[in-house]
């Protein structure tokens, strides 16, 4: 089985490249875009080398699983293009859910994480640089565990094999790239983001639950109340206050966050 | 450790010469820089916080209140007219309205000077930068924000630490 775009995605002139193995399916579609591609394109591949999470951390991707990336030029706003995470952990939940996986829930860590009950299945980063005067390259890099899961890290883990899934990283992409087109036009470039937010919060992990997020150097414990309308996260804090996120280490759970401890059940690898 | 900074505004009004009649009085200057040097030296001697003149139409006030904040090592304004320190900002408007030609951030998230925690800063006060050079990061919802430069220059402020939250429109750098 090789990747392949569906023909909605080539209908609405999505390519695809596709690399047996690759350093990082993102810097690759930054690379493009630095030469003047604009996409839509895809860049995939099974395996990455050097795959890259949050702030330097790695994402490894073992040989099997999915890296892609898609390459998207765009003048909107970058308040609006930060929605895009939102879109994209959607429509990765929504293929999830039309492959299936026996009776497993799959569940949106804020912003984009899609995890289960056993662990972190998918990341996703988005990476935007103006190469153009007044638009933007945007970048959606998404990798998920699909025949096995990185160990040893600090939060657990999990990959479609582990859950019981026969699904091969093809499948999952196919699905995806289309789930991502029936998705972004529900976005409409923000105008529908309302719709996706309500998508969002009724697969949102840990809503209503105990939160704990460090920016810097503070530290703030409470509830997880909701994701406002620009996709920040809004926290009732233990002090009656309310807050809005929109960067940080947040920890879902009821442990405390200290620098270096992450709590378990739904921490990241970002 | 903390340290005191300044944190100073200057305002002149001209009661009889709105803005766009400004070129029928470009024979007086608009105002006299000298005189704002010598305002804002009498304040800083005088330790006073506030300093109102009348001159003719031309009114100039020199003000600047005392703040407290974390003693990071921060850029030596270069330059800066007499006691004009840039400092942390505490509103984004009013802030950006002292430094009407630093770039601004785009959207609110956490800005970032360095590629990744443990690498070199994209620039530093006094680096010389051309257009499309990266200056910063500002991450919102995981999603990261190349900041690059839109005039070729000097870095002469950067307002913003290392993973500080920021807000629309808050003066992120300047270049001269």
């Amino acid at each position: 089985m090789a990747f392949s775009l569906p023909a909605v995605a080539i209908g609405a002139g999505t390519r695809l490249a596709v690399f047996d193995t690759i350093g990082s399916t993102s810097t690759e579609a930054l690379a493009r875009a630095a030469s003047g591609e604009r996409g839509p394109l895809w860049v995939v591949s099974p395996e990455q080398t050097a795959g890259r999470g949050r702030r330097g951390s790695p994402w490894q991707t073992i040989r099997g699983n999915l890296a892609a990336s898609l390459l998207l030029t765009t003048s909107l706003e970058p308040a609006v293009i930060a929605q895009l995470g939102f879109v994209a952990g959607v429509a990765l939940v929504a293929a999830l859910e039309r492959i299936g996986c026996g009776d497993a829930a799959f569940r949106l860590k804020w912003p984009n994480d899609v995890v289960t009950e056993s662990g972190k299945l998918s990341g996703i980063l988005l990476q935007t640089e103006a190469f153009h005067a007044g638009e933007r390259s945007v970048v959606i890099g998404i990798g998920v565990n699909v025949v096995a899961a990185p160990r040893g890290l600090t939060y657990p883990t999990t990959s479609l094999r582990d859950m019981g899934s026969a699904a091969e990283a093809e499948t999952v992409f196919s699905a995806l790239s289309e789930s991502w087109l029936s998705c972004e036009r529900a976005w409409a470039e923000g105008r529908g983001f309302d719709g996706i937010r309500r998508e969002w919060l009724s697969r949102a992990a840990g809503l209503g639950g105990p939160v704990s997020v460090r920016i810097g150097d503070g530290a703030w414990h409470g509830r997880f109340e909701t994701i406002d309308e620009t996709g920040q996260l809004v926290m009732r804090c233990d002090d009656g206050s309310s807050r809005t996120i929109s960067a940080g280490d947040v920890y879902f759970g009821s442990a405390h966050t200290e620098r270096g401890a992450r709590p378990g059940g739904l921490g990241g690898q970002a | 450790m903390r340290e005191r900074e300044l944190l100073s505004t200057i305002t002149m009004s001209r009661p009889s010469a709105g803005a766009d009649q400004e070129a029928d009085t470009s024979a007086s200057r608009p105002f006299d820089p000298d005189l704002v040097r010598e305002l804002a030296g009498l304040l800083a001697e005088t330790d006073l916080t506030e300093i109102e003149v009348e001159k003719g139409d031309l009114r100039i006030r020199v003000a600047r209140t005392i703040s407290v904040v974390a003693a990071a090592p921060a850029p030596a304004p270069i330059a800066a007219p007499a006691a004009l320190v840039p400092a942390a900002v505490d509103a984004a408007a009013s802030a950006s309205a002292r430094h009407p030609d630093a770039l601004t951030s785009p959207m609110v998230g956490t800005a970032y000077r360095r590629p990744s925690p443990g690498s070199r800063p994209f620039i530093e006060v006094g680096s010389p930068v051309k257009v499309g050079d990266k200056l910063l990061l500002i991450e919102a919802m995981k999603t990261f924000n190349d900041i690059v430069a839109t005039r070729a220059g000097i870095v002469t402020a950067i307002y913003v630490e290392d993973g500080q939250p920021v807000e629309y429109g808050e003066p992120l750098v300047a270049i001269e």
